[in-house]
Formats: structure tokens, sequence, C-alpha cells
């Protein structure tokens, strides 16, 4: 809990493309997920979320509907769009080369 | 990219149902964590706050979600218009005087610039206008500009030259049309060449001149204006074929020009003009001639074809046309290169009152930028951005403006009006002066330029406003920071130098006025009647029996109760019958080349007309009625004339020959004292000639000095030359005063205006520093309670507050001294008699200004020093 990481600009994207690539959800558990999964090193703060998956929502990366949350409440659901899926794609590939860059020039200098 | 657009669109319709789902989903998520956290072991007031407290500024929050949908900036525009509405009308007092001040700033402005768009900016009322010229001789090596021009020249020209599709020269003169009894004298022009064609103008009825009519034996024919066919012929369809008299022949009405129509100004019938050019001397100058260039041809192309044409014929034709040249001039520039100085210096006159305007104005809203300074901070605690902020402030500027702007364009109209009615009713294209669809758009743009102006201060010192401070002042009186103070006292600066520009300009305008009208003119027009009269056509032939029918005339008003004297001249000094006649003259006994001829204003004159205009006889004698056509030739001679070919020694008994006009030589028997043809130019030579023994000109000026009251001898002088024969034309009746203040009139008319806007200037002035002084007042109310607490005297609090308004009018008075002295440059060729930077009229400008700044602090410094400190202080 005490031991979070500030998320580096630009990567909550593809966070929230890669959790939206297991099924549709909302907001909050796309918070939770990304928490959970990151064994609570990663937080995403609400108020860029939002703002997130909306911007994600207007570029047509993701697509949204109200649907009934676990308890029966109107809660908003997010999904990838076939244009999202490849954006993760790419975007994964170019994390996975930037990380493994800078984890050779961390061992080796 | 269609599709990104359509969401746009929708959102922007759907607003209140997204905004409802952002809602909805930011408060799902808030739940959910509520819960969580309950489910973590939290209170449920606890974990809602804690829940709200990780969620952070849910304001700024939701307007970066509406950033992401690309609405946002239509959306706040509409949230600023209805907002800025609410606070406007929330405080009528500030609207009125800001709606105010901007609606007769811009009205002012663009009633101006209506009257500049039409004289100045708009094309001439012909198809593709820009294409015709004026031509005007002109001989440098003799001095003379603005010459007319002879027949067979003309015909070279349009033989010779290539740049020009058509050529047309015309005579102006006057036409007596006579129907019944009722004769009635009205605007002629003869025309020559492709007159009609050349404006591209055909006739509204019937048809125009054609070059048949102008062919020897043609029976006459005449096209009228629009404005005559309407007024004497009452727009009726029949007139065409009709034949009417103009003076004694029987003419053919063949058309009626369109509305609009009437060059020459103020031409009301054209007829043609019947010449051989074959049978023309070269030097018999008295046509006017314009052209239409042909399509791509420049100006400057065909000045340089008609300097090698003109070039030509002052080889071949050495005696007539030797120096002659012509001078052309887009015939737009020839018609109102005059007005360009005095119009744009009124239009910039107009322009330094709406600054001033716009200083007072933005002072006005820095003042409640101050008050509402906490509004702001609330705002901004809220989560909305500075640049939001000072968006808001600017929309509701440009609200005001555009307001402002919509009355102005109201008040214009009515003012275009009375604009039209004090300029002199002869300056060019009046009757275009209309609104039109640039006039509005220089309306909108104004305003909107005028909203960004006075809008920019006030909304940047509110964004940059320190929320703290903000929330911290506000809680006592709303005060304003340091920053507000120094903006409002620079605007306070530059109103002041911005006043003293306008005022120096008025008053150096002024003075120059005043010293024209008490300019002597040569003559005393004190209590003379003047009246053009015409004796002409086949019943006065020229020569003595004209010349008899004048001096009975001239008889029987000087006989009239209360007539002391009465003559008359071919042309009243000061432009009063638009025209001069110039000659050459050759002295005796020096050699004739033409070269040495000298040129002088050329007058004909009855015995009486040196009395009755009171022009001094200073050696010699005047003309007397035993001066006729079989006495000896003589000649009367001005004073300039005088001094500048006889210097040293008396002309009296010297003989001139009047060259070319006259083969015999006349003897100078009187000098008499300068005539003014305008009022700020010194006289030139003149020479008179007694009409006795020139009587072939038609029509004369008549002047009576009268010791009763002019308007009933005006009746009896009428009635006289009636008496003698009634299908005289007697017209242009008016004192000889009206015609020294035509001279005037335009000059007139452009230093009232420029008088009106520096006196307004000087009341936005007063207002502008009046407030100032005042909010300082009550800003300072504390202080002042403080020191009037410790002792100081009301002369102590007076001279803070006065000495604070002082200030910032001194430095404005230093800053538009600088402005004026630069600026003033540009009225140089409209002042007379007094210099650009003249000292005693800068030192008026100050002084006045200094005096209004105090009497505009004196009101608020005095209720400064009624401060009660027990109130002051308790206040807080």
């Amino acid at each position: 809990m005490n031991k979070k990481t500030d998320l580096l600009q630009g990567t909550l994207d593809l966070l929230i493309l890669k959790t939206l690539q297991s099924g549709s959800m909302h907001g909050w558990d796309i918070a939770q997920r990304i928490r959970q999964v990151s064994r609570e090193i990663l937080s995403v703060n609400q108020g860029s979320l939002y703002p997130a998956l909306h911007r994600l929502e207007a570029q047509g990366r993701i697509a949204s509907e109200w649907g009934a949350s676990d308890n029966n409440r109107r809660a908003k659901f997010y999904k990838l769009t076939a244009a999202g899926r490849r954006q993760l794609a790419a975007e994964a590939e170019a994390w996975e080369r930037f990380s493994h860059a800078v984890g050779l020039i961390l061992q080796n200098t | 990219m269609m599709k990104a657009l359509a969401r746009r669109i929708r959102a922007l319709f759907n607003r209140a149902r997204m905004e409802a789902e952002l809602d909805e989903e930011l408060r799902f998520h808030i739940e959910k964590e509520t819960e969580q956290n309950i489910a973590r072991g939290m209170g449920p007031a606890e974990a809602r706050r804690a829940a709200l407290a990780e969620f952070g500024g849910a304001e700024r929050f939701r307007e970066e979600c509406r950033d992401v949908r690309g609405v946002r900036l239509i959306e706040d525009l509409w949230q600023d218009l209805r907002y800025g509405a609410r606070t406007l009308s929330k405080s009528p007092g500030f609207t009125f005087v800001a709606l105010l001040t901007l609606a007769l700033g811009i009205g002012a402005n663009t009633a101006i610039f209506s009257v500049v768009n039409a004289v100045l900016f708009n094309h001439l009322p012909y198809p593709d206008s820009e294409l015709i010229v004026s031509f005007e001789g002109v001989n440098p090596s003799k001095g003379i500009t603005d010459s007319n021009m002879s027949v067979p020249d003309f015909a070279d020209w349009r033989a010779q030259s290539q740049a020009f599709e058509r050529v047309a020269g015309f005579v102006t003169g006057g036409a007596l049309i006579v129907a019944g009894e009722e004769a009635e004298r009205v605007r002629g022009t003869d025309v020559f060449g492709d007159f009609f064609p050349l404006f591209r103008t055909d006739a509204q009825r019937g048809r125009i001149l054609l070059p048949d009519d102008a062919k020897k034996g043609a029976p006459p024919v005449a096209v009228l204006s629009h404005g005559l066919w309407l007024r004497r012929y009452g727009g009726d369809p029949s007139v065409v074929g009709r034949t009417i008299m103009v003076g004694r022949e029987s003419t053919e009405i063949v058309g009626v020009m369109p509305p609009g129509f009437n060059y020459p100004a103020r031409t009301e019938i054209w007829f043609p003009l019947g010449v051989d050019p074959a049978a023309e001397r070269r030097d018999n100058r008295y046509l006017e001639v314009v052209g239409r260039l042909k399509a791509g041809a420049t100006v400057q192309g065909a000045q340089a074809e008609l300097d090698a044409v003109n070039a030509r014929l002052a080889q071949t034709y050495v005696e007539t046309n030797s120096g002659w040249g012509v001078r052309l001039t887009t015939l737009r520039e020839r018609l109102v290169g005059e007005m360009r100085t005095p119009l744009l210096v009124v239009l910039g006159a107009v322009a330094l009152v709406l600054l001033i305007a716009c200083a007072n104005v933005a002072n006005l809203l820095l003042a409640r930028a101050a008050s509402r300074g906490r509004e702001f901070a609330v705002r901004v605690a809220h989560g909305a951005s500075r640049s939001r902020i000072m968006r808001q402030l600017l929309t509701e500027s440009l609200q005001l403006s555009l307001v402002g702007g919509a009355a102005g364009v109201l008040i214009s109209l009515w003012l275009t009006r009375l604009l039209v009615g004090l300029l002199p009713a002869d300056t060019p294209r009046l009757d275009e002066i209309r609104p039109d669809v640039r006039v509005f758009g220089f309306a909108l743009a104004v305003s909107i330029l005028t909203g960004l102006l006075f809008g920019l201060a006030p909304a940047l010192q509110a964004s940059r406003a320190n929320l703290n401070e903000a929330l911290k002042e506000g809680g006592r009186s709303g005060g304003e920071g340091a920053r507000g103070g120094r903006a409002r006292s620079a605007l306070i600066v530059s109103e002041v130098a911005l006043s003293f520009m306008l005022l120096a300009g008025a008053g150096l305008l002024v003075r120059s006025f005043l010293h024209l009208r008490d300019v002597n003119p040569g003559f005393n027009p004190g209590g003379v009647l003047s009246m053009r009269i015409s004796a002409s056509g086949p019943k006065y032939p020229a020569g003595p029996a004209r010349a008899e029918v004048y001096r009975q005339a001239l008889e029987r008003i000087a006989a009239l109760p209360g007539v002391e004297s009465a003559g008359a001249v071919l042309s009243l000094p000061l432009g009063g019958d638009t025209f001069n006649v110039g000659r050459s003259f050759i002295r005796e006994g020096r050699p004739a080349a033409p070269e040495e001829s000298a040129n002088a204003s050329y007058l004909v004159v009855t015995p009486g007309y040196f009395r009755a205009l009171q022009i001094p006889l200073l050696s010699g004698r005047g003309f007397t009625d035993q001066d006729t056509e079989k006495s000896p030739m003589v000649v009367v001679v001005n004073e300039t004339m005088a001094r500048r070919f006889w210097p040293g020694e008396s002309p009296v008994g010297k003989r001139i020959t009047i060259w070319r006009d006259e083969k015999f030589p006349r003897e100078i028997v009187g000098v008499v004292g300068d005539t003014r043809a305008k009022p700020g130019e010194a006289a030139g030579p003149q020479m008179y000639v007694p009409y006795a023994q020139d009587a072939n000109w038609g029509s004369l000026s008549l002047v009576v000095r009268t010791a009763a009251d002019a308007a009933s001898v005006a009746a009896a002088a009428r009635n006289e030359i009636h008496a003698l024969d009634k299908a005289i034309p007697v017209y242009n009746v008016r004192p000889m005063g009206d015609v020294v203040d035509a001279a005037l009139a335009e000059r007139r008319a452009s230093t009232l205006l420029v008088g009106a806007f520096a006196l307004l200037a000087l009341l936005l002035a007063l207002v502008g520093i009046y407030g100032v002084t005042a909010y300082y007042v009550t800003q300072r109310t504390h202080e002042i309670g403080v020191r009037v607490a410790l002792g100081a005297q009301a002369r102590h609090v007076l001279r803070l507050v006065i000495g604070q308004s002082l200030r910032l009018t001194l430095a404005g008075l230093a800053l538009g001294l600088c402005g004026a002295a630069a600026l003033t440059r540009v009225l140089e060729s409209l002042l007379y008699g007094v210099r650009p930077t003249d000292p005693a009229t800068f030192a008026g400008a100050a002084a006045l200004l200094g005096a209004v700044a105090l009497l505009a602090c004196l009101v608020p410094a005095r209720r400064a020093t009624k401060v009660d400190p027990l109130i002051a202080l308790r206040a807080e």
C-alpha cells in the first residue's frame, strides 16, 4: 500500500486497454483490477481514470454501454473496439521493447 | 473524421443527457468506493469522505471529461453569455453608463466612417469607374495648373494615344430654361466626344446624345438629369420628344438620365457641343477633358504616352503649345483629393474619442473586477482554470461592446444625416453617403476590437488574482491589489494624453479658422448684396447693346432707396462664382517672346464695382461711364501686379497688351488693392478692364452696397431688372457675407467636428478622472481615517487625494505633449497662421485639461476630508 508507483505519462491508456482485453467492465472495476493485478504497486487516480476513459472513447478505442452491475445498479461498462485491440497490440509491443532496453541498461552499466 | 464530428454535434445537442450520465457514472464510482471502505472497517460517513477525498476535485475533473468531448468551447460560450447577461443586468447603472459611452463612441465613428467611405473609399457610381481619368492642363514654366484644354489638342490626344478606350470633352455653364413667363437657370454642360458611353451609362428614358447631334445643322437636342425631370416635369414620361425653350432656342428633349448620374457635379441638362477641331485655335483653352483607359492600361502608361504626344505638339506648334502638358489623375482622386486630409483628420479625431471611451469603460470594468475578486477566487477554488475566467470576462466585454455597437449603429444613422446637413452643399459625392455593407462591417469590427481592448486589462488582472489574497481581502472590503491600481493609473495617464492630443489639434484648427476669418479679403463684404444676371442671346449681342443693358440695370438699382452704390464683375472674389479667367499680357517696350509673357487674373467690371465692394484705389483713377468702346482703351491693375511687374516705379501711364485676345495696347490708369481668390492664399496679379470695352461676357455678378435691409433691396433690385426685361434671369441672390462664409464652409465643418470631438474627449476625461479618484477615496477610507485619527488636517487629506490625481494628469500631459508634437504635423496643410507646435495653443490645452482634472477630483477629495475616523475605523 505504501509503495505506490506513479504511472508514467501515457501508460494509463495501455493499462486500461490491457485490462479491458479480458472483457467489458466499469470504471471502478478497471481501477480495482489494475491495483490488484499490479499487487497494489500501481494505483490509478480516479481523477485521471475517467478523463482517460472518455478520451479513449472519443478516439474510438473503446466503446461504452449502460448495464446492470453485480448488485443490479446501473453502471457504464466499457469494452475494447477493433481499433482498441490494434492499438493495444502496438502499444504493448512498444512497451516491451522499451522496458527491455531500459532493463539492459540498468543491468550492464 | 465525419464520425467524430457527428459525435461532437450529438454531444452538443444531448448536453443535458451527457451531463446526467457523467454524474451517474461518478456517483456509481463513489458508492463502490464507499462500500469498499466500509468493508475495510470504516464507519459509513468516514468511508464516504475517504472516497470523495480520493476522488479529488470533482468539478475540475468533470471539466476535463467535458474537454474530452470537444464541445467545451461552445458550451462554455453559451454558459458565459447567459452568465454575462445576468451579471450585467444585475448592475444596471454600470451597464447603462458603459453602453452609453460605447454607443456614442462607436456611433460617432460609424457616422464619420460612412462619410469617409462614400467620399473617399467607394468607387464612383459608374461601371469600371476606376478606369476613368481626368485631364488637367498644366504649364510648369508659367506655374499654371488646373487649366482647361483646347479642342485641337484634345483631337490630337484622341488620335495619337493608344491607352484610351474613349475620351470626351465638356464645357460647363448655365442654361436658361424658359417655359411661359417663368425662366429658370440650371447648370448645363455641353459635351463633346464619347461622353455618355465613357461613363457606360445609358439614358433611363429616350436616348443619350449621339455624334450626329453635334453636326452642323442638326436640330438642337438635350438630355435631362433625373432630378430636373422630376422637379420641373413631375416625372412625366411624355417629356421625351417634347420641345422646350432653352434660352432663345427651341430644343427637343431626347432623353432622361438615370438618378445618380450628374457628372460634372450637379449638371441638370446636357447639350451636344458642336465644334470643328480644324477651325479651333490651340491657345483657346476652354475644354475640360475626361478619358476611359482601356482595360489593363495604367494611369502612368497613359501619362507617358500623352507626354510624348505633347512633346511633339510643343515642337510643331511652338507659339501655342510650348511648355504645355497634361496631368492625368483618376477621376475619383480629382473629385475628392482635397477632401482627403480634412476627412482623415476628422476620422482620426473620432477614433481618439473612441480610445478614450474604451479607457473609461476599462476603468469601470477594473473597478467591478476588483469588487468581483471574491467571485473569481471562489470559482478558481472550485477548479475553474484561469484561462476559463479570462474567457468569461472577455465574453462579458464583447457582449457589452456588441450591444453598444448595435445601439451605436442606430445612433450613426441619425448622426450621418446630421453630418450631411453640416457639410457644405458642394461637397463632392454628398448624395452618395448612405450606410452600406462596408459601413456595417466597420461597425462590427470596431465593436469587437473595442470589446477586446477594454476587456483585456480587467481580464488579465482577474486571471492573475492571487487566490488567498483575494479571499482574504475580499472578506474585508473587496479591495484590489497593487496591480489593479497600476492598471487604472495607466489608463488615466493614456486617457489624459489622448485628450490632450485631441484638444491641441482642435485648438490649432480653431485658431487657424479664426485667423482665416479675420483675414482681410481685400474688400468689405458688410452690407453688400450679390446676384448674378445673364443678358445674352440674339436680343443682347456681344458689344454695345449688351453693355447698355447692364448699365441701365445698374443705374436703376443704384437709384433705389437704401442703395449706396452698385457695380458688376465677371467673377466674384473668394471663389464666389467658382471660376477665374486668366490671360497673358505683354508690357510695352519689352520683347514679346512667349516665354516672357506674364499671366494675370482677368476681370471685366463696371465703373461702380470698386466703390460697391470698397476696394481701395491706391493711385490713378478707377473707371467711369466715359470709358466706352470708343474712348481710349484702359486697364486697372492690382497692387501685386504693380509690384511684381513694375517694381520700384508707378505703373500708371504704362501700357500693356492682353496678348492674343486683343491686338491693341491698353493704358494702365489706376492701381487698386488686392482681392483674394481663396481665404488662405495671397492674391495673384489681377487686371481689370471696363465692361464697356469688352462686353463679350453674357453673365455678370452684381454687387450692391446697401444702407437698408438687404432682403428688401434684393426684391426691389430683382423688380428693377425685370422691369427692364422679364426674360433676364436673376439667380444666386445672396449677401456677400454668404460668399465669404461659403469660402470657409468646408473648413468650418471640419473644425467644428474636431472641436466637438475634443469637447467630448474632455468630458470623457472628466468622468474618467472623477471615477478613479472617487474609487481611490473609497479604497483608502480606512487609511484616511487612520491619518485623521493621528492628527492629519483636512488640507493634508486634500493634498493626498488631489496630489494622487494630479500626478497622473501631469504624466498624461507630458505623454500627450510628445504625442501632439508628433501628430499635429499631419495637420500642417490645414493650418493657417499658426505652427503645428504652437506653444500658446499647447499651453492653453494643457491648462484647460489641468483645470478639468482638478475639477474632477475636487468632489471626491472634499468627500475624503469629511471622513469620520471613528466610523472609518469601526467599519473594520
